[in-house]
Parts: C-alpha cells; sequence; structure tokens
C-alpha cells in the first residue's frame, strides 16, 4: 500500500510541475503583432476606417477572399500561395477583425459589402471574383446582389445564411452572444471552438488556437469581441436565404459533407447536404462541391480540392 | 478715384473680414459640434447585451417506466432509492410488471443584483418530482398529481451566494453543489462532470460550506469545507468535509490532477437522512449498498482520507478522435469505537480506479465507442482482523451522494434518467465492501447528425470477493437507446435494458450490509426497464 501512496505522490508531483501546453503563444501588444504569412497593406476608407489587406499574385482575374466570423486573413493561408501564381488574389481583414481598425459598427452583412465596395473602388478593380468563407459567404452574397456587375464569380465556401432561424433563435442568438462571452472564452473554449471547425483538425491550424489565445492579451481585443458579437447579430438580422433565387451570378458553392457548424447543431440539427441542396437549388447559376469526410473550414482541411475545383470554375 | 478704390478695398477687407469671421465661427461651431459628438464614438458598449439581473432557466424530465423492479413495502411507493435488493425493500419478479409515469422539474434562479454587477449573485435551485398520482418523496396525505392533490414535495437543491474577487477566482458560500471534478458546476455542461475527475462515484450531490476556486487558463483549483452532518450544536457531533482539488493542462490535450478529501465523522450515527440515519454503522449503508460497519450501537468517531490523481485527455471529445480519462483514489484512515471506553477499532486502506477509453469514428461527438473499466478493492473478511480493506464513498453520509452513472449501464450501475426511483444492481463502487471488477462497452451513432442517435451497450460485472453460498458473478446487461431531438436541448428518448443476474445473486449474505439478494432464498429474477423520456433544458 506504500508504493501506492508513494506513487500517486509521485504522479501528483510531476504533473504538477510538468511543461505548459502551449509554448508558441505569441505575444501581442496588439493586432498589429499578428504574424501574417506575407506583409498587410493598408486602405482607408471615407469613414477613416483603416483596412489591412494582402495582394498577391498576378493575372487576368483577381479573386477577393472575405474570412468568416472571428478569422482574418491567414484563414486563407492554403489557397493563396497556389492561386496568386494564376490569379491576382487579395485577402481582406474586415473591419474589427485581424489587422484592420476596431472603432465599433454596426456589424452588418450590409455593411461590410460597402466596405469590400469601398475598397474595390480605391483599388480601381472593376470586375472580379469574390470568395467567402462562412460568414464571408454571407457578405459576399450580398455583395452580388447589390453590385451583380461587378463580379464574374462568386465562390462560397461553407457559407453562413443558407439556414433559415425563427425569430425567437434569432433573439437567442444575440442574446447568448455578447462581446463578454467572446472575451471570456477560456484556452478551452478557443481549442474546441476552433476544433468543431474540422472533421479531422490539421497540425497546422494550430497557429489559429495560439493566436487566438494572444489575441486576449491584445490592447485592441475588445474591439474584436465587439465586432464578433455585432457580425453575429448583423448575419442573423440580414438574412439572405429568401434571396438566393435573385443572384445571377455564376456561383460555386462549396461544404463539408461533416460540418458541424451548418446547420446550427444546437437550433436547426441535421445533414450539411441538405442546406447545401437548398442553397444550390435557389441560386439559378450555381455548381455544388461536397467534399467527404470535411468539415467546416474546408480551405484548410482540404485545400486540393478546393484549389482545382476554382480553377476549373473560374477558368 | 482713390476715395473709390479706398471704399472697394475697404468693402472687400469688411467682407473677407466678415466672411471669416463667419468662416471661422462656423469652423468653429463645427469643430465644437464635431469633438463633442464625437468624444464617445470609439468607445465600445460593451456591457450591450449582459445577462439581466434576474435569469431563469430550468430542466424538466417526464418518463413513462416499464419494468420488474419494485417495493415490497408500501412505505416506498413514493420513491425508491438505493440497492436493488437492499434494505429499501426493492425487488424483482417474473411475473408482476410496474407502469408509472413520473416528472422532475429542476428550476435555477440567479439573480444578479446591479449593484454588483459580476461580483456577487444569488443562485438557487428546487427539485420539484412526483410519480402521477402517487406520493411525493413518502409524504402522506397528498397524491402528487392525484385528483385534488396538491403536494408538498420541493426540495430546495442550492442556496447559495457567489462572490467573484478577482478575474478567475470564486468563492461559493453555501447549499451548493458537491461534485467530485474540478470543472465549476454552474458553468459546465452536466455530461462533462460525469466524464472527469472521478465522475461523481465520490461525491455526486449537493452540500452545505464553503468553497473556494481559482480557475486560470491552464489550472484549476478548488478549496472546499462542507459541513455534512451538525447534530447538536453544543456538542462536537458534527460530519465534516474537507475538500482540495487541482487539475493542470499538459500538451496534447492531456489533463492531470490530484485531490484530498477528509471527513471527519463525530455524529456517532445521530441525524442524517430521513429515519436512516448516517455514517459507518447506519442503516442508510444497507440502503445505498455501502459497507456496513457492524459496531453494534456502539459509538464510533473515524478520520477518513482520499487521496487520488486522475487525468484524461480530450475530455471535449473534438481535438481529435481518441478520448481517454481515468483515476485512481485510495481512501484510509482510522475508526475509533467506544466499547468499554474508546478504543483502536478499524484501520481503512482501501482503492479504487478506474480507465476510460472512446474513438470517435464520424463526424459529431454522438458518434463513438467505447470501454470503461472500474475496479474496487473487497474487504474479504470484513472488519474482523481490525482493518477494512474496501472503498468508502460518500453513500455511507448521503442518500444518494455517490452516483456513478456515466458508464453507459442501466441496471448494473446507475443510469442518468432518473426521478424517484433509482435501484442499480450496484449502487455504491464498494459494491457493499465485496469489491467490483466490472466494465461497461457502448457504441453510439448519429444516424441524422445532432438530431437522431441509437446507443447499444452492454455491461458486466464481478465482485472481488466471493460472497457466502454465492459466486463472483454479478450479472450481466444488455441495453439500447434511441433519441431525437425535438429542439434545442429538447429530447424524446427509448431506453430499455435487461440483465442476467449472476451467482453473487444466489448468496444471501447478509454480513457486509443487507442480504445481498433481499427477499430470495434463491437467486431473484433478472430485472428489466423500458422507459420513454422527454427531457428539456429550458433557458
Amino acid at each position: 500500500m506504500k508504493m501506492i501512496k508513494y506513487s500517486i505522490l509521485l504522479f501528483a508531483i510531476i504533473s504538477m510541475t510538468a511543461c505548459a501546453p502551449y509554448k508558441n503563444i505569441p505575444k501581442l501588444k496588439s493586432f498589429q503583432d499578428l504574424n501574417y504569412r506575407v506583409p498587410v497593406k493598408t486602405i482607408q476608407l471615407d469613414n477613416e476606417i483603416e483596412v489591412a489587406y494582402t495582394d498577391e499574385g498576378s493575372g487576368t482575374e483577381t479573386i477577393i477572399f472575405i474570412h468568416g466570423l472571428g478569422s482574418y486573413i491567414p484563414a486563407y493561408d492554403k489557397l493563396i500561395p497556389e492561386l496568386s501564381k494564376k490569379y491576382r488574389c487579395i485577402a481582406i481583414d474586415l473591419p474589427g477583425y485581424g489587422k484592420s481598425s476596431k472603432a465599433p459598427h454596426s456589424g452588418m452583412m450590409s455593411f461590410y459589402a460597402d466596405i469590400i465596395h469601398e475598397i474595390t473602388g480605391k483599388l480601381g478593380i472593376d470586375k472580379f471574383s469574390l470568395a467567402g468563407h462562412s460568414m464571408g459567404g454571407q457578405i459576399s452574397v450580398v455583395y452580388g446582389l447589390s453590385w451583380p456587375e461587378q463580379l464574374n464569380n462568386l465562390i462560397l465556401f461553407a457559407p453562413a445564411g443558407f439556414e433559415r432561424f425563427t425569430p425567437g433563435q434569432k433573439e437567442w442568438f444575440e442574446d447568448i452572444m455578447t462581446p463578454i462571452l467572446v472575451h471570456n472564452t477560456t484556452y478551452e473554449g478557443i481549442e474546441t471552438n476552433l476544433a468543431f471547425n474540422f472533421y479531422n483538425m490539421p497540425k497546422d491550424a494550430e497557429f489559429m488556437m495560439t493566436d487566438r489565445m494572444a489575441m486576449r492579451e491584445a490592447s485592441d481585443f475588445g474591439g474584436y469581441c465587439y465586432a464578433v458579437s455585432k457580425s453575429v447579430a448583423g448575419m442573423i438580422n440580414e438574412p439572405i436565404i429568401d434571396k438566393l433565387d435573385q443572384l445571377e451570378i455564376p456561383t460555386l458553392i462549396f461544404f463539408g459533407e461533416n460540418d458541424n457548424l451548418i446547420p446550427n447543431r444546437y437550433l436547426n440539427p441535421g445533414t450539411t447536404s441538405k442546406i447545401a441542396k437548398y442553397g444550390h437549388e435557389h441560386i439559378s447559376d450555381s455548381k455544388l462541391i461536397m467534399i467527404p469526410k470535411c468539415g467546416h473550414f474546408l480551405m484548410f482541411e482540404k485545400p486540393e480540392i478546393v484549389i482545382e475545383e476554382m480553377k476549373l470554375f473560374i477558368n | 478715384m482713390k476715395r473709390k478704390i479706398l471704399l472697394i478695398i475697404g468693402v472687400l477687407f469688411t467682407s473677407f473680414y466678415g466672411f471669416s469671421q463667419v468662416a471661422n465661427y462656423t469652423e468653429n461651431q463645427l469643430q465644437n459640434t464635431s469633438s463633442s459628438s464625437t468624444l464617445f464614438e470609439q468607445d465600445l458598449p460593451y456591457e450591450a447585451g449582459l445577462n439581466k439581473e434576474l435569469t431563469f432557466y430550468a430542466f424538466f424530465i417526464t418518463q413513462g417506466v416499464s419494468t420488474n423492479m419494485y417495493p415490497e413495502s408500501s412505505l416506498f411507493n413514493g420513491q425508491l432509492v438505493g440497492r436493488l435488493f437492499g434494505q429499501n425493500s426493492s425487488t424483482t419478479s417474473s411475473s408482476k410488471t410496474s407502469y408509472y409515469g413520473e416528472q422532475r422539474l429542476i428550476p435555477f434562479f440567479i439573480y444578479e443584483p446591479k449593484l454588483f454587477k459580476g461580483k456577487a449573485l444569488l443562485r438557487a435551485s428546487f427539485e420539484i418530482d412526483w410519480t402521477w398520482g402517487d406520493q411525493a418523496y413518502g409524504v402522506g396525505g397528498n397524491k402528487g398529481g392525484a385528483l385534488s392533490g396538491d403536494q408538498v414535495n420541493i426540495q430546495t437543491q442550492n442556496v447559495e451566494i457567489e462572490f467573484i474577487p478577482a478575474k478567475g477566482w470564486a468563492i461559493n458560500v453555501g447549499l451548493q453543489r458537491l461534485y467530485d471534478t474540478p470543472f465549476n458546476p454552474y458553468r459546465t455542461f452536466f455530461d462533462k462532470m460525469t466524464y472527469t475527475g472521478y465522475r461523481l462515484a465520490y461525491w455526486g450531490s449537493d452540500a452545505v460550506g464553503i468553497s473556494v476556486r481559482r480557475n486560470t487558463d491552464l489550472s484549476k483549483l478548488k478549496l472546499g469545507y462542507y459541513k455534512l452532518y451538525e447534530n447538536s450544536t453544543e456538542l462536537s457531533d458534527d460530519v465534516t468535509l474537507l475538500e482540495f482539488f487541482y487539475r493542470r493542462k499538459l500538451p496534447k490535450y492531456w489533463n492531470v490532477g490530484a485531490s484530498v478529501y477528509g471527513i471527519l465523522d463525530r455524529g456517532k450515527n445521530t441525524g442524517g437522512v430521513s429515519v436512516f440515519g448516517q455514517g459507518l454503522t447506519s442503516v442508510l449503508t444497507a440502503y445505498n449498498g455501502a459497507y456496513l460497519f457492524n459496531f453494534g450501537t456502539n459509538d464510533y468517531t473515524a478520520d477518513i482520507y482520499w487521496l487520488g490523481t486522475f487525468f484524461s485527455r480530450n475530455p471535449d471529445f473534438i481535438m481529435d478522435r481518441y478520448q481517454l480519462s481515468g483515476f485512481f483514489s485510495y481512501n484510509l484512515g482510522h475508526v475509533n469505537v467506544n466499547q468499554e471506553g474508546w478504543e483502536d477499532g478499524v484501520d481503512v486502506s482501501g482503492f479504487a480506479l478506474n480507465a476510460r477509453g472512446a474513438y470517435r469514428y464520424g463526424q459529431t461527438l454522438n458518434d463513438y465507442v467505447s470501454v470503461d473499466y472500474v475496479y474496487s478493492s473487497g474487504d474479504p473478511n470484513g472488519i474482523s482482523d481490525g482493518k477494512y480493506t474496501g472503498v468508502i464513498t460518500g453513500n455511507t453520509w448521503g442518500l444518494p451522494a455517490s452516483i456513478f452513472i456515466s458508464s453507459g449501464a442501466y441496471l448494473l450501475f446507475p443510469h442518468i434518467n432518473v426521478v424517484n426511483r433509482f435501484t442499480p444492481v450496484v449502487s455504491d463502487l464498494s459494491n457493499m465492501g465485496y469489491g467490483l471488477n466490472a466494465f461497461t462497452l457502448n457504441a453510439h451513432h448519429d444516424i441524422i447528425p445532432h438530431k437522431l442517435n441509437i446507443k447499444i451497450g452492454m455491461a458486466q460485472g464481478f465482485s472481488n470477493v466471493v460472497p457466502q453460498n454465492g459466486g463472483s458473478n454479478i450479472g450481466t446487461e444488455l441495453n439500447a437507446a434511441i433519441k431525437y431531438k425535438l429542439g434545442a436541448f429538447m429530447s424524446v428518448e427509448l431506453h430499455g435494458a435487461d440483465m442476467w443476474l449472476g451467482e453473487f445473486f444466489d448468496s444471501n449474505d447478509s454480513n457486509y450490509s443487507s442480504d445481498i439478494n433481499g427477499s430470495y432464498d434463491v437467486r431473484p429474477p433478472n430485472p428489466w426497464t423500458v422507459f420513454i423520456v422527454y427531457k428539456w433544458l429550458l433557458f
């Protein structure tokens, strides 16, 4: 029995003095210190918002990439290096996210669409393809409905907005998704929130976790939390599900077959394929790609398939 | 001409001066206006959407049950808790079938006064149970839900104040959850509580006292002091529980922890649960399937400690496809007995361990297979040698205080869908002191992701000590369930289980507790149960 006691004591001592789980959490004074694959450029908009973006590659086609809720430009780190060999690829940090300014804003999908429109105007881009992930997909659809003449193609990666929420569900969403909730997310919460984006989380996605953990110490973290909270409200208060029929742009829709975020697993439990097919059927000129054994963050989980299909579609 | 020129210059100058003054005034006015209106423009309305002062949520469950388990004594018609075939008169029949409906509502009220927003709150929860048309908690007179059946059946589950003096700290004072896991029960889904730490196998109830928590990103620390029983306030005749808990996060989704629990029992088997009493010599042990220390009517004092360690890997089951968890708990201590004066009674030294592994093969958290193993040391000769080498849990002091409900079994071990009737074959980790060697196998599958789930499982138990005239095989269980989500946190479920009792129940040994097989002289009929459940977590 003494052996048992000593074993417990030894195990306890070893455990308590063990190393920390994340050695590589960067130190951030502000979101500007985030480590991106390539340096960002900035553009000053008329409403004093400063937007960060990356601009890589060249070609006859320009693709503008919009990230999803809580995300940032590096969400496209597995697509742009390859696609920029053939196309001009611009990725944008939406206001409130990444290295863009963190001033309070409405968070509405139309607000973000206006921002993109102003950026393309200032950059002198008349025609382009717009690609958006999740919330970025919903923003892209709003853009396509507002300025269809500017778009050659819409590319939607697991877009939000293809499912319907009741007024009560919308209210519930708004009630729980407060800035404080985002602010108080623990390490474990950050881990699981990211992991739910994948069917099998790739090892090289860990930087998103450590970046998000590091963000909590940044001086402008409050602005980010506020933007996330407002963006959720924006998504549910500017639904696109009944406007999909009005889209007349060639649209490529990607979904992972095993998306744990779409449909919402609490409010609309069911299969992703049902949601995806609904969107596909209601967008007249669309092509749907369902990727097996793949979750919500499909551009990171199955980039090869995405790149291949994008090239085929754009060409 | 000169005068005209001067006049023109004068007019122009005056005009320019006037214009510039107007311009200056306008600009200043604009500046003033813009400075005051934009002063707060960049402020983040961070308080937006904070919780209201009063928050209400509730858990509701109603179920229709059919089973061949029932109490033989009408005293337990309203409520039947404890070990199947134990002192609670529960038994099985090969010819009689019980049919009943029962329901539970647990309302939670949280009040956060604006003046102390985020720093102090009151939390209260209650338990309102009844069997349709039957007694509530054995309270005589009105029949719960029967015609004109107003009832007195509300139990106060928690009433406590939580202070949050600084980020990461929480001090809870009052009647609160007592769970043997490191997680804060008020901020953690119940499922997670049942798969971490000691899985409520030692402590899974409520207690009055004070607890202090310190949570950081990498660690969770909990200190607790609870008064389990206070008999005569002027005498030292209390039962006091002390708790220390620490859990640390490690790389690669691993977590480890250690804990120390201690009970100082001076209750002398007085006070306690209803007429059952509490403590090592109480009849409560015979109800709960714990070991009964047979000191006759002699008083005792006991200092019992639990030293434990536990681990988990991927507790949320989403980081990758493998989930592991386990614990080891060693209980030790000493009991003094007052026979002709106080003298050494019994040395306590026993342990239990658990290991659980699961593999998630599909998309959702409900696509998995799992194996769950539990072992507890037994005592081959009782306390006749001055030693008890079995396990002691909270079930010695509460009804029930230890609820190992996440094994996946329905009959061998307790299950979670319980209101008023709670009679597993093994209701305490100690298995009455005979010890336990058991495992469960379970397979779950989401037919429709997050919506429709099926489950099949089996459980097998053995006793480490073979009872007189019996064998070690406790029994084999097969079970299945189908669950359908009607909405957010609302489901309807159908569960069924059948168990084949083993030779263990050929014994009517009562040296360790009550008769093993209750009122039968031979092996009792095999237990079975089928129930349909409606559940709703309202918030």
